[in-house]
């Protein structure tokens, strides 16, 4: 019996919840049940003995200051770790056998060449890419050297079709580099992928920013609205959607759906709270690690599974990245996140207050 | 149906270009056509590791049965197709009718 995973940005067996079909409640709860069953009958395992993806956020340095950023970019931040430190990762993560990567930020470009010493070992290996970027710094000579990777997609940031309201979002000026640079991605002939996040500011110019992406030779473009961590906790009321927003958001979302079928994905991203219960009913698969070295499991919980200048990425792994989903205080936390708001209320809170940290747990 | 006799026997599954690795009692492989990732347990990867250029759907179910003693014959030559077929739609296998050199 042969089942799919779908690639890292969604996790194993994930499949996104027809809107308005299915509550996703329900659809959680099907899923849940559906995963059970296929491991009671041995078809689907209940732990991975080794990581099937990983996701790699190389700096927290970023040339711009999002109003959403989940993760705080371009704060300052403790140490980093060096490039040649991310050379030694990626050949952990070789050894490993991880199929997939992604690389992120912070702006991952902001590297230089030592972003393709670290690709470039992933690659021999046979590893797939997602890379996300804000767009910048992706000229000419920087899209040759990308080329030669092989991608899910790249994943370029637009939030508007027109650079007043992108620029008000993501930072001045930003428009016009993630523009040149989705349009040299798909010209390039690697797949894009444009990613819209949603707030306040550009909800009103959804179906425009659609057409636009379409119009910049997007594969796909991916909306959804922003996980209310990091920056966002600290932005909330300025930024959130009221629920007719939602709706008119879940209304455009099918008719454009249905508009560009066979032309263009059109994807709904999942909310933060359904993404955190998502993974948590599945057998960890992913690994994080953070521009420190600091290793997570998942972009928006808050937890801390250990350090890689500390073990080896398959040492915390077999400690308790495996079954991290299984450990109690994971578990109450994923329980008290029910919807959006609660990820304000909870605590901690992701990327604001300290992470719980499970370095030392067995 | 029975299948025994059809010329779909005779097809020979070749493996295509994979990245793949065990993880526990399955084997986890990844297309390099479309890069999906794809979960195959005990019974699919043994299948899997059968294929390898010569031998004919025919012959994989053969092996299978030695492998599987005491399950009817023409089960196993449905599990077989089926399993293969599905090894083709996710892009680790094709189809030739003649077996490699």
């Amino acid at each position: 019996m042969a089942l799919d995973l779908s690639p890292a940005e969604t996790q194993l067996l994930s499949r996104e919840p027809v809107v308005g079909l299915l509550g996703t409640k329900q659809w959680l709860t099907h899923f849940e049940h559906n995963l059970r069953w296929l491991q009671q009958k041995g078809f689907y395992p209940t732990e991975f003995e080794r990581p099937l993806a990983c996701q790699l956020e190389l700096t927290q340095r970023c040339n711009l200051r999002c109003v959403y950023c989940y993760n705080r970019s371009g704060e300052r931040s403790n140490k980093e770790l060096a490039p040649r430190d991310w050379v030694q990762i990626a050949k952990q993560l070789v050894d490993a056998g991880v199929f997939q990567c992604v690389i992120s930020g912070g702006e991952p470009l902001l590297l230089g060449k030592a972003l393709f010493a670290i690709m470039d070992i992933l690659h021999q290996a046979g590893v797939k890419f997602i890379l996300i970027t804000n767009g910048t710094f992706l000229d000419h000579r920087c899209v040759r050297s990308l080329r030669k990777y092989d991608y899910y997609f790249l994943q370029v940031s637009i939030d508007a079709p027109n650079q007043t309201v992108h620029d008000k979002i993501r930072g001045r000026g930003s428009w016009q580099g993630a523009v040149r640079a989705a349009s040299l991605t798909s010209q390039n002939n690697i797949p894009l992928v444009v990613a819209s996040t949603l707030t306040r500011h550009n909800v009103g110019y959804l179906p425009d920013m659609i057409d636009f992406a379409y119009y910049l030779g997007a594969k796909r473009i991916i909306v959804g609205q922003f996980s209310p961590v990091g920056r966002a906790c600290l932005n909330y009321e300025a930024i959130r959607l009221s629920k007719r927003d939602r709706i008119s958001v879940d209304r455009t979302l099918r008719r454009k759906m249905l508009f560009y079928r066979n032309r263009m994905e059109v994807v709904r991203s999942m909310d933060a709270h359904v993404s955190l219960r998502h993974n948590s009913i599945q057998p960890s698969s992913v690994l994080i690690i953070r521009p420190n070295g600091d290793v997570r499991v998942d972009c928006v919980g808050p937890f801390k599974i250990g350090n890689v200048t500390e073990e080896s990425v398959m040492q915390i792994w077999n400690r308790i990245g495996r079954k991290v989903w299984r450990v109690p205080e994971v578990s109450r936390y994923v329980y008290r996140i029910n919807n959006h708001e609660d990820f304000l209320k909870v605590t901690p809170r992701p990327y604001v207050d300290s992470d719980i940290d499970l370095s030392e747990k067995e | 149906m029975d299948l025994k006799h059809t010329a779909l026997m005779k097809l020979v599954p070749v493996k295509k270009r994979v990245k793949w690795r065990y993880d526990g009692s399955f084997m986890v492989a990844m297309s390099e056509e479309t890069f999906q990732l794809v979960l195959l347990n005990s019974t699919a990867s043994a299948i899997y590791t059968l294929i390898d250029g010569k031998r004919n759907l025919m012959d994989i179910a053969k092996r299978v049965c030695e492998a599987y003693r005491g399950i009817r014959k023409d089960r196993i030559i449905r599990d077989v197709v089926r399993n293969v077929r599905e090894l083709e739609s996710k892009s680790l296998v094709g189809f030739t009718s003649r077996a490699e050199r």
